[in-house]
């Protein structure tokens, strides 16, 4: 699994944690440039998995990670995504625009004083340790919208380019509004900030090396809206106009609030190389009527590791476990289970296809009923 | 019969035999000197014997009178809320490894607590056995942080600190 792609290699790596801590994509785009889009970690050792990842492979993270994209502000999204900053020196931070910098930034340092807790970092801390590194460092933010460039490179026989294709103007405006709003609020109660429908902002990418491309769906949703979400991007962005991807990640763990049947007709190709990562905590997703239909599109559908069926209480003495369960007999593990799922294509064969290897307890989705 | 000399006539072997007035303190002078002598012996026998503390362990010195004796400790914020009960996502504070998921229900929260219970809300939750004035009890707590209300300086100092973020951030 360590080998270094060479420059003409176009990687795509997804790494899962099982559905809880996270997920988070690591790019090759030819000529030694890297790409990270959003992070997750080991709950055991605290590590962030895509930089342990990258140097594992012996990447030169401080000089050729380009970009580090933070789709949304989840926490399944961003833990250790400041490590992963902190290390990558030359990398351009993105994330979805906000126009009020001075109020988002108020926002994230009262949540991050706020919830001075032992649980491990929050969202907000995460966020706020990246602008601390933006700052101190003087380097760029890139803000992510409809239709903009986040990253090009030409350079011999590989040109690549990453945009993104959300958030819209409309929800950027509403969420300038839920900032004021959240900050008002702030005195009033003792909680994480939790801003109003997070998916809702998620940058999507679209990622092209040469003639190819891959599309990215972090858990941007269908909505009724046609100004927000997938439609939005369907019928405005400019970008995505005349391209079919060959590699999705599918949208919000293959929940079916992220598909929409034009997404699979108009924007990706015939058979496509698929992957997502589960969800394991409260509802389990995908279910399997969305796998079916997954299915239909593509024979190539991969999943980091197992949705959970159930799961059982975390291992304590025995004294403890008694008492546990007679108070709470609801209580169980949110289990760690790593799983990637990494494509490549060599960009000096012409008509070339994806080929997927899988590692941990990543695995193919079969349809059950051939 | 005169009148110095009373006698009564002995009722019984054990009766108090009044005589005269001075032979009656001569008898009360005897006895305390016997039981002063009686005392003196125990006294030098108390200083021979050793005391002997009881082979008993140690308490727990507590200062309160009610305490938790090792408890199973949870950070924990509201993922869900239903009509009955609420979702959480919880952290070991021991043990900061994986995390946990459970369901509580509404009567598991104080009267106190009720208003804090939201979206998001971070609360503790303990385990464990209980000392309650001496009384052995299996128990559960939980409770939601409450915080102090941010002070005009602490506030002004974040919202200082966010435009000079600003400033030094290079924006596109």
């Amino acid at each position: 699994m360590d080998n270094l792609p060479t420059n003409n290699i176009f990687e795509v790596s997804l790494i899962g944690t099982g559905g809880g801590y996270g997920e988070s994509v690591v790019i090759h785009m030819g000529d030694d440039n890297w790409a990270v889009i959003d992070s997750c970690i080991d709950p055991n050792s605290k590590n962030c998995l895509p930089l342990q990842y990258l140097e594992a492979k012996g990447v030169n993270v401080a000089t050729n990670v380009k970009l580090i994209v933070c789709t949304h502000w989840h926490n399944d999204h961003v833990q250790g995504i400041s490590t992963l900053l902190a290390a990558c020196k030359s990398a351009v931070f993105s994330m979805a625009r906000a126009n009020d910098r001075k109020k988002f930034l108020l926002l994230v340092g009262l949540d991050t004083t706020r919830l001075k807790v032992s649980d491990g970092s929050s969202s907000t801390s995460e966020i706020q340790s990246c602008f601390e590194i933006l700052s101190s460092r003087q380097t760029t933010f890139k803000n992510a919208e409809q239709d903009k460039t986040l990253f090009s490179s030409v350079s011999g026989k590989v040109s690549a380019s990453i945009k993104s294709l959300s958030p819209s103007d409309l929800v950027v405006s509403e969420f300038d509004s839920e900032i004021s709003t959240l900050i008002s609020e702030f005195g009033k109660s003792n909680r994480k900030i939790i801003n109003n429908k997070p998916n809702n902002k998620s940058v999507v990418l679209l990622i092209s090396v040469n003639e190819h491309s891959a599309i990215f769906g972090a858990d941007l949703e269908v909505t009724a809206n046609p100004k927000k979400g997938w439609l939005c991007i369907l019928d405005n962005s400019t970008v995505i106009k005349g391209v079919k991807a060959g590699l999705v990640k599918i949208p919000h763990h293959g929940s079916s609030n992220g598909y929409h049947d034009r997404i699979w007709t108009e924007i990706v190709e015939k058979d496509p190389t698929a992957k997502l990562t589960p969800w394991n905590i409260g509802k389990k997703l995908p279910k399997q009527e969305m796998l079916d239909t997954y299915l239909r599109h593509t024979a190539n559908l991969f999943i980091t590791s197992d949705v959970k069926k159930s799961s059982k209480p975390k291992k304590r003495e025995k004294r403890i476990e008694k008492t546990i369960f007679r108070f709470n007999p609801t209580l169980r593990e949110i289990r760690y289970d790593f799983g990637i799922v990494r494509s490549r294509l060599d960009l000096n064969i012409s008509g070339c296809k994806w080929k997927t290897e899988l590692f941990g307890s990543a695995k193919q989705i079969e349809n059950e009923r051939e | 019969m005169s009148k110095d000399n009373l006698t009564l006539p002995v009722k019984n072997t054990d009766a108090i035999i009044l005589g005269t007035l001075p032979s009656k303190l001569e008898v009360v002078r005897g006895q305390n000197n016997a039981s002063d002598a009686s005392l003196a012996a125990v006294q030098d026998k108390e200083r021979d014997i050793s005391f002997i503390t009881p082979n008993i362990e140690a308490a727990d010195v507590h200062r309160s009178r009610s305490y938790f004796k090792k408890p199973q400790n949870w950070i924990g914020f509201v993922t869900q809320i239903s009509s009955d009960g609420f979702s959480a996502r919880l952290n070991d504070k021991t043990n900061s490894s994986t995390s946990e998921e459970a369901e509580f229900d509404l009567e598991d929260v104080s009267n106190g607590d009720s208003k804090l219970l939201k979206i998001g809300a971070v609360f503790y939750w303990s385990v464990g056995y209980a000392n309650q004035n001496g009384q052995i009890i299996k128990q559960s707590i939980l409770r939601f942080k409450r915080d102090a209300n941010m002070s005009d300086t602490e506030f002004d100092f974040l919202a200082d600190r966010a435009s000079e973020l600003n400033n030094n951030i290079l924006w596109d």
